[in-house]
């Protein structure tokens, strides 16, 4: 038997058993690969409790039967099978186990991984999934893609860039990012975040969509009107990347809280247009010790900025947001509403906000780490200025006695 | 063209089982091909798919749109698989 399909509770033990069994020439065989697939508690951001498989028994198994034998065609391989569940699974079972033994390693694994690919395209089975809070539903037959969408292929023009490749998209996939503000700069550095895979992109924010944020905050259109941003925006990049998490909540009001809601991430992105809420998250930040990345924009020109957490800062003294400026020059810093503002000027310091955080989490050096980076739009030049440890910065030297302290 | 009218047994899996309430059937039908019938039986039930959705199979062969039913021919429609 090449596939076999049951209504039977898999049984590893037996099967792997039954499998060796089958390699007559085992002595042939130096490499035994094994493929299961089990049920998983979610897919595209629903929770699933159970599922269901039905399946067309007799056309299943000529065609499971025929993908099997290609592969041991194709792959000269020693001996293979393909199990499939009917039925109703509960969470965690096995629903599909593949076994292939072949002289090599590299046959073994690429013909586990042409059984599974093909049977997904070929073999009239139906996964029926049962949600923890709908009903359910057949997957692939209602208004979506006409094929499972697979996370390997949404990637596939990522995964190539040089640094990158299954180790960077896996560090993305780990990654918790949380990005405060979702407008202007907001909106692209979040659907690129949510894009490039970063496995938690939470938003923050306490307004609604007005009609004058439109022409910058893309993230939103017209039917959005006078709903809140933050789960608007949040809905938005779970469409835009299946394969990610996301949810909303407003800031907490004081810095308590804010900071213990700040040590559950590993980068923050600022997107947000006044200086008060500037200087806050950044306090905030240093005291949780996590990366931040900040952009302001003015008119046609920016600065963008990275503040990075004290352990891996390799200079003696912390570097903050306050040891450049403080409240005084909050009147001075006008904001977006009374200077104007350009869309396409905040989407590049928000999808500059994105890159970056893209850079520190999957570990690809940046020249900014500690330095200001000046964006003039207008002459298109970018100016980077070293920042150094203010002695005077009250945040700064606090934050890093403090932190001696906890150490010792 | 075969206009004839002919007996077909029609077996329905998963959506197409639940939009028609039947697991099987068996139809008179004059439409000469696959595709004919199922756009037939989309008019009187209502399936929501398109043909460019499905595939169809013949006595447990898949098959093209454009195959000729026979008398007492078993046809599915299939609906995009999602095994594994
Ligand atoms: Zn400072």
């Amino acid at each position: 038997m090449l596939f076999v399909l049951t209504n039977e509770k898999f049984d590893e033990k037996r099967h792997k058993a039954d499998f060796l069994e089958s390699c007559l020439n085992r002595n042939g065989a130096g490499a035994y690969s094994y493929f299961e697939g089990r049920v998983r508690n979610s897919n595209e951001g629903r929770a699933v409790k159970a599922l269901e498989y039905e399946a067309y028994s007799e056309l299943a198994e000529k065609e499971g039967t025929e993908i099997v034998r290609e592969s041991i065609a194709k792959f000269d391989l020693v001996s293979a099978i393909c199990i499939h569940r009917a039925g109703y699974l509960e969470l965690g079972e096995i629903s599909v186990w593949i076994a292939a033994a072949a002289p090599h390693r590299s046959e073994s694994f690429a013909a586990c991984r042409y059984i599974i690919d093909e049977l997904k395209k070929r073999v009239p089975i139906w996964k029926r999934e049962h949600y923890v809070d709908s009903d359910p539903e057949w997957v692939n037959c209602a208004n979506r893609n006409h094929r499972e969408l697979s996370e390997s292929e949404y990637y596939s023009r990522q995964f190539v860039l040089p640094s990158f490749g299954i180790l960077g998209q896996n560090k993305l996939k780990a990654a918790k990012v949380l990005v405060i503000g979702a407008g202007g700069l907001g909106s692209p550095a979040l659907l690129y975040l949510a894009g490039a895979g970063c496995g938690q992109v939470d938003a923050c924010d306490f307004d609604s969509v007005e009609l004058s944020n439109l022409h910058r905050q893309i993230i939103y259109t017209t039917e959005n009107l006078e709903a809140p941003k933050a789960s608007l925006a949040s809905a938005r990049i779970r469409q835009q990347n299946p394969f990610i998490n996301s949810k909303s909540f407003s800031l907490p009001n004081n810095a308590k809280d804010t900071q213990v809601l700040f040590k559950e991430y590993d980068v923050i992105l600022d997107c947000t247009d006044n200086m008060d809420t500037k200087l806050f998250i950044s306090d905030c930040a240093i005291a949780a010790n996590v990366a931040l990345i900040s952009a302001s924009v003015r008119k046609f020109e920016a600065q963008l900025h990275i503040w990075m957490p004290a352990l891996e800062n390799s200079k003696p003294g912390g570097q903050c947001l306050r040891c450049l400026w403080n409240e005084k020059d909050t009147l001075a810093a006008q904001s977006c509403v009374d200077a104007g503002i350009l869309g396409a000027v905040t989407g590049i310091l928000g999808s500059m906000q994105a890159l970056e955080a893209i850079k520190y989490l999957v570990g690809i050096p940046s020249p900014l780490a500690n330095h200001i980076c000046l964006v003039d739009l207008l002459s298109l030049q970018l100016t980077q200025i070293a920042t150094t440890h203010n002695e005077h910065c009250p945040v700064c030297n606090i934050g890093s006695s403090s932190l001696a302290e906890a150490k010792t | 063209m075969n206009r004839a009218i002919k007996s077909v047994h029609l077996r329905y899996f998963a959506i197409l089982r639940e939009q028609r309430g039947l697991a099987s059937e068996a139809v008179e039908t004059n439409a000469p091909t696959a595709k004919d019938l199922y756009e037939e039986l989309q008019k009187t039930h209502g399936f929501k798919l398109n043909c460019n959705n499905l595939r169809v199979a013949v006595n447990d062969r898949f098959v093209n749109w454009s195959e000729e039913l026979k008398n007492n021919d078993t046809v599915v429609f299939l609906p995009p698989v999602s095994g594994g």
